[in-house]
């Protein structure tokens, strides 16, 4: 495969390492320009450190910086950081952001990207012209071994002192791995109400499968996290089992559940597009469904 | 406060098809705003009802759809009082830089306070086009807002931050991209869209706006994936008969 001259990673701090080792793999120098901890910096030829302040502050003097050394490919995360700080880059660079990359080859200096598009439907291939800047997906994220940096280059850059940051609550992580689930259990719009709910819980408990959902599950109904939502934008499952209750199908999730081993469907509308994508269907009212299974599982 | 909305209308992707060389045809799917736009719209139109003498415009660019009246009610029956649009048909394909610099010039000529978008399009979803127009505006910007609150000159935001949630105050102008759980989007009554169809709307040609149209980023290709070949054993009915048989089939799988 070609190699660029100079390919860049931008971190705010997380998977210095992860950006790092891509960056190596497609260039012959490694810049790495990155917040937070001084110490965290690895692989990289140069590492330009920005400080502890809020990354996305940086936003403006980060493009600068990118933009006077115009390197042939810029590498960043698909946090909302790396997303703002991307458009910042590709601004000054006068170009558009390749997001949530899940290939990435070179090809006559030119960097080829392929990504999701169309909620699922599609996969869109596309080249950059003079200076690439690209969002990786997890894909891509892959760690490798860990080098020190050659030189390490402190930078007095001005934050934009207009935004900020007040208060900062940190996450409680979630112990799910659904990614990595054997069986998950699914649920929908479908279901009427939390009684619904607690009957999906006790199947998957009895069947020992995780729980996923889709995306009005957690923004609208706000019965489970983000971090339990299927599709597009959220977790991309490869169960053995899926099971899909009061799930209409639309392609959005789909797209994160269709690498399942066998997808199993529960739901009223006949024609629902889940049962265009399953191997087993059921056409009926999930709340007679599910318990009338539970009992038959149990018995 | 003078807040645009920006939003895109796309076709609707649960209605694309698929040819047979795996390319994407559009032209059956019909136009819809793209659905995270809605959140903006209903975000920017929560915001403008707790700020004294606020209004909301919404702005969009694209081909001719930018000119379509169902669409035009369908924006605007979310709230906003006036529809503008800057049209060309490159902007319907257009990559984000230039959807963000079409829109950017758009925005100075219409004047605001404060631009909201959407989380990204329901097509592409590069979650690009509102950080690139703060960053060519050169005013401050954030993207993943979840909340938002306007108090004495200040807005207060939160924002889904990487490894949680960020308190931010910050100073307008600005550019926010907000997140689809910033608010349930409101169903617009028949009312709302007949009412729609009596407000102001202004379309500017790229040409007009001096606007010059690059091309930065090629697209080689957009094609569906091979798609998992499926059993589709699919019973109808849920008397216990039928669920006996469903689970008959499903048995192995689950154990």
């Amino acid at each position: 495969m070609d190699k660029l001259k100079k390919v860049w990673a931008v971190s705010s701090g997380n998977k210095i390492n992860e950006l790092t080792t891509v960056a190596a793999q497609y260039g012959e120098s490694v810049t790495l320009v990155y917040s937070g901890d001084k110490s965290a910096a690895v692989n990289a030829d140069i590492a330009y450190y920005l400080g502890e302040g809020f990354f996305t502050a940086y936003a403006t003097e980060i493009a600068k910086l990118v933009a006077e050394e115009k390197p042939e490919l810029v590498i960043l995360g698909s946090g909302v950081d790396s997303r703002l700080v991307a458009a910042y880059i590709a601004v000054a660079c006068g170009t558009s952001v390749q997001t949530d990359v899940a290939e990435l080859s070179v090809e006559d200096s030119a960097v080829i990207t392929s990504k999701m598009v169309y909620g699922g439907v599609a996969n869109m291939i596309e080249k950059s012209g003079n200076v690439a800047v690209v969002c990786v997906g997890p894909a891509l994220m892959v760690p490798g071994e860990i080098k020190p940096v050659k030189e390490l280059i402190e930078l007095n850059l001005a934050e934009n002192k207009e935004i900020k940051l007040i208060e900062k609550r940190t996450k409680v992580s979630s112990s799910v791995n659904l990614s990595a689930a054997k069986k998950i259990v699914g649920i929908g719009r479908g279901l009427a109400d939390e009684d619904a709910l607690a009957d999906c819980k006790k199947l998957a408990e009895t069947i020992g499968a995780e729980m996923g959902c889709t995306r009005p599950i957690c923004e609208e109904k706000r019965w489970m996290g983000k971090e339990f939502y299927i599709g597009v934008s959220g977790v991309f499952a490869q169960p053995d089992v899926y099971i899909s209750i009061g799930i209409s199908g639309q392609v959005q999730h789909v797209v994160g559940i269709n690498k399942s081993g066998t997808i199993i469907a529960i739901d009223k509308n006949e024609s629902a597009p889940i049962f265009k994508v399953c191997d087993y269907g059921i056409v009926g009212d999930l709340h007679k469904i599910v318990p009338a299974l539970q009992k038959l599982i149990e018995a | 406060m003078k807040i645009v909305v920006c939003f895109k209308i796309v076709h609707d992707e649960n209605e694309l098809t698929v040819n047979q060389d795996k390319s994407i045809d559009e032209s059956k799917a019909p136009y819809a705003i793209s659905p995270y736009d809605c959140n903006a719209v209903g975000a920017a139109m929560n915001l403008a009802a707790t700020v004294v003498d606020s209004e909301v415009i919404a702005l969009t660019a694209g081909g001719e759809r930018v000119e379509n009246g169902k669409m035009k009610k369908a924006i605007l029956s979310r709230g906003p009082a006036e529809m503008y649009a800057v049209k060309n048909d490159s902007l319907d394909k257009a990559e984000s830089y230039n959807v963000a610099a079409a829109l950017k010039v758009a925005i100075e000529k219409i004047g605001a306070d404060l631009i909201i978008c959407g989380e990204g399009s329901a097509d592409l979803y590069n979650q690009q086009v509102g950080n690139m127009i703060g960053a060519m505006m050169g005013i401050n910007t954030l993207n993943g807002i979840c909340g938002m609150t306007f108090n004495n000159d200040i807005l207060t935001v939160e924002r889904a931050g990487d490894d949680g949630l960020e308190i931010i105050e910050l100073k307008l102008p600005a550019v926010l991209s907000v997140t689809s759980d910033i608010c349930i989007p409101k169903i617009p009554s028949m009312r709302d869209i007949l009412a729609a169809g009596k407000k102001p709307s202004t379309v500017y040609t790229l040409e007009e706006l001096g606007v010059a149209d690059s091309v930065c980023v090629t697209t080689v290709s957009v094609r569906a994936p091979e798609s998992t070949e499926r059993k589709q054993i699919v019973i109808k009915g849920d008397g216990d008969e039928q669920i006996a048989e469903f689970y008959d089939g499903i048995r192995k799988a689950l154990m």
